[in-house]
């Protein structure tokens, strides 16, 4: 069927049938491989997401692009995976460091490995019989707030300067607007009453330790 | 046998003598002339060893009493992966050093990554109050080496407790009682502090006369433990960050120094009182040391002279912002740009705006990284007052990414890429001798460079007629009444090269309805003028900085343009001496 042929709109505007269904059946993975992990796929029930006989290696997604949206993972999330399509390309995730696996079928089986600490028992009989989960302590919901408002791949030391990571997260504004975020973050999380200016100029809340150690 | 092998080895050995290190000598050597004789040397050997094991995987910060055969150490980091092979504990008197007859398990918390909890048992499983012990925990690296260390851990039963200011500024009510142990309400059932004091209280205190008196505000909620014989599992669960914690928000902040005596009904975990550490004190916060720090700041200067014009300077700042709710963080609004005296031509724009302003930042896309949205209400008026303009304004200002890299942040992210480079080079080779860097010790980078660009309205207008004065003279002309709509667009500028900046302010005013200003001509005669269509205005500020610091710095100022509310031209260039502390 001849196109009809309008100003300004160019091949380049199309997309053939074929690729419209994988983008919507699909996802891009961005993430690191583990180590001396390949796993026989066959072994545990599961098949290569590409047909392929080959191994697949456990591996950290730290994030995805899904429906043409790039989006970073809460926490990474370790799933097996198969051969990488190569450096990371996409979604500004650094090449040097980040690999990408490319249009994984969204409905692919796979092995989810979750790394946490746990008694023995709650461990061993579940939920039922040990102590209720309790929330996440200070210190670490601290930490995963300041790694989310400086976009850090890793968990952030508690002797980190609050204005370093800022600076490091390739910022779009000056730390003011670093110190209104984080007062923003902390409130929600803690129901506290951080000013801006309790971070900025900083003072005496000047690292990730200081500030587990001023929540009220 | 290869290098590492012995690198190995001897860090193993270290190990082993530094576990011997701390057994009495006295107690495997009956003879004591013996004993000095062989330990000295073996003291002299040891000394640099132990200093050399300073670094590495756990490098214990902190540690809390969790209950009588309970101890809670932090390590600095992620403790998942922290294979500890070995704990003992020692008393520590004051002559000796004697092994505990107890055998300690290590668990971790489900709350928290970075802390190891110790459990005891055995004979002599039951801590004591007021008591010195010394844990020496001994585990295994993670890097290719595998290196074992052993690492001491001082600990003290006394549990003094410190109460001492916040740390956050803003509050400045509020003050914290710690201890390393635990505490408990009125038993011996570890408790540890909710997040938010929200409890009533009254805090015991003694002011200078000795009269016991006390000041009410809200405390921290203390959970209990159901038992008072926890087991490791049940402590697993409780937040060791928040143990031996009580939060004290007093309702007023104290005009005077008070000393607290007791923070009734708590007691430790070993069920005495706590002993209050006679160095703490509830004592009104001292005045911010800088300008900079200062949320109202005004400093008034008036001087004059024999055959000299009066001149008064006025050098005010107000930076209060309120709390944050719902993400808007309100503060009052504040300029002034007057003068004292008037140039031919006039140097400056004779506005002051006076209000108050909310603002909120949202991060909508990876593009357009943070977008300020700053509602904000103005009482724009002149040096007389005789202008009365109420505005409702409106500005978005959008920061895309990659137009923020000032001088500033590039000296971080290359103080932020060394100091990582020396925890890895440390990780690498805990024995290593490396220093991390401090940020004084980078050399600043070259350049930098900030744009960002906003879009505005200012909508209201001048409710009442108002009379305008000259500045001399007697002539006087009405002001009527007339509405106000402008659109607004800037565009903000910020060049940093070596000792330079600029930074250059571009706004342009629409104005969408006619407004009314007076002039004043040379001859000091008053007219009506009527403004309408585009006004713009340019501010150029140069700044060569003379230390490398910034805190000295001359600057020359350009303005070239019309401001509200009177519109009269300015062009003029304004040179100084800069100084910030």
């Amino acid at each position: 069927m001849a196109r009809k042929s309008k100003a300004g709109i160019t091949e380049k505007h199309f997309i053939d049938h074929a690729e419209a269904i994988v983008a919507q059946t699909t996802l891009t993975a961005y993430g690191k491989i583990i180590r001396n992990t390949e796993a026989d796929p066959a072994a545990a029930g599961i098949v290569h997401p590409r047909g392929l006989n080959e191994s697949l290696q456990a591996s950290l997604v730290f994030g995805v692009a899904i429906g043409g949206r790039c989006e970073t993972l809460p926490a990474p999330v370790q799933v097996w995976m198969p051969s990488p399509d190569g450096p990371a390309d996409g979604c500004e995730w650094d090449p040097s460091e980040y690999v990408v696996w490319k249009d994984l079928p969204r409905d692919w089986i796979t092995m989810h490995l979750q790394a946490r600490t746990r008694t023995l028992a709650t461990a061993l009989f579940g939920d039922s019989l040990g102590q209720p989960l309790v929330a996440m302590g200070v210190r670490d919901k601290v930490i995963v707030i300041v790694r989310a408002w400086a976009k850090m791949s890793s968990d952030p030391s508690g002797s980190d300067q609050l204005q370093v990571l800022w600076a490091n997260s390739n910022p779009a504004g000056s730390f003011a607007d670093g110190a209104q975020l984080l007062a923003q973050k902390v409130n929600d999380t803690f129901n506290s009453h951080f000013h801006a200016s309790d971070f900025n100029p900083p003072d005496k809340i000047k690292t990730v330790d200081d500030l587990v150690d001023a929540i009220p | 046998m290869s290098p590492q092998y012995l690198v190995r080895e001897a860090r193993k050995a270290s190990a082993i003598f530094t576990l011997e290190r701390n057994m009495p000598c006295a107690l495997r050597l009956p003879r004591f002339w013996l004993t000095i004789l062989l330990c000295v040397p073996l003291a002299a050997f040891l000394v640099p060893n132990l200093s050399a094991q300073g670094t590495g995987a756990c490098g214990a910060k902190d540690y809390k009493i969790m209950g009588p055969s309970s101890v809670a150490v932090r390590c600095p980091s992620d403790v998942s992966g922290l294979a500890v092979k070995e704990v003992r504990v020692y008393v520590l008197g004051d002559t000796r050093i004697t092994p505990l007859d107890a055998t300690v398990t290590v668990s971790r918390f489900t709350t928290t990554k970075e802390w190891l909890l110790l459990t005891l048992a055995g004979p002599e499983a039951t801590l004591k109050p007021k008591q010195k012990y010394r844990v020496l925990l001994t585990y295994t690296g993670t890097d290719a080496a595998g290196y074992t260390k052993t690492e001491p851990v001082d600990i003290d039963s006394t549990g003094t407790v410190a109460i001492t200011p916040s740390a956050i500024k803003s509050q400045p009510q509020e003050y914290r009682a710690t201890s390393h142990v635990g505490f408990s309400l009125g038993g011996k059932r570890l408790t540890s502090a909710r997040t938010g004091p929200d409890q009533p209280c009254q805090i015991r205190l003694q002011d200078d006369t000795k009269k016991r008196l006390s000041v009410s505000g809200r405390c921290s909620h203390l959970d209990s433990l159901s038992t008072d014989n926890p087991t490791p599992a049940d402590l697993a669960n409780v937040d060791p960050d928040r143990v031996g914690l009580y939060v004290i928000e007093l309702d007023d902040v104290p005009r005077a120094t008070l000393i607290p005596s007791g923070l009734s009904p708590l007691q430790d975990i070993f069920g005495n009182a706590l002993q209050i550490d006679p160095k703490s004190r509830l004592s009104p916060q001292k005045a911010p040391a800088t300008k900079d720090a200062s949320q109202y700041y005004i400093n008034f200067n008036y001087a004059a002279g024999v055959g000299t014009v009066p001149a008064w300077v006025l050098d005010a700042k107000i930076a209060s912002q309120s709390g944050i709710y719902h993400g808007f963080a309100f503060g009052p609004l504040a300029t002034a740009n007057v003068g004292n005296n008037k140039l031919k031509g006039q140097t400056y724009t004779d506005t002051i705006d006076l209000g108050g302003t909310a603002q909120r930042i949202f991060q909508p896309s990876a593009t357009l990284e943070e977008l300020l949205f700053t509602p904000g209400a103005t009482y724009e008026t002149d040096k007389a007052f005789d202008r009365h303009n109420l505005l409702g304004t409106m500005d978005l200002r959008y920061n895309f990414a990659g137009l923020y890299h000032t001088q500033s942040i590039g000296t971080l992210q290359k103080y932020y890429s060394a100091a990582q480079a020396a925890r890895k080079k440390k990780q690498e080779d805990p024995s290593a001798r490396v220093i991390e860097p401090q940020v004084d010790d980078i050399q600043p980078v070259l350049f930098g460079y900030a744009l960002d660009f906003h879009t505005g309205l200012e909508t209201g207008g001048a409710p009442v007629d108002s009379t305008v004065t000259a500045s001399s003279g007697k002539a006087t002309q009405t002001l009527p009444t007339y509405s106000i709509v402008r659109v607004v667009p800037q565009i903000h500028n910020l060049l940093e090269i070596w000792k330079f900046s600029l930074d250059t302010s571009m706004t342009g005013r629409y104005l969408v309805t006619t407004e009314n200003t007076v002039v004043e001509t040379p001859s000091h005669a008053l007219f009506l003028k009527r403004v309408q269509g585009w006004r713009g205005i340019l501010a150029l500020t140069g700044t060569y900085n003379l230390d490398p610091q910034g805190h000295f710095g001359v600057t020359i100022g350009f303005k070239d343009g019309f401001a509200p509310p009177t519109y009269q031209r300015v062009n003029a260039v304004q040179a100084g001496l800069l100084l910030k502390y």
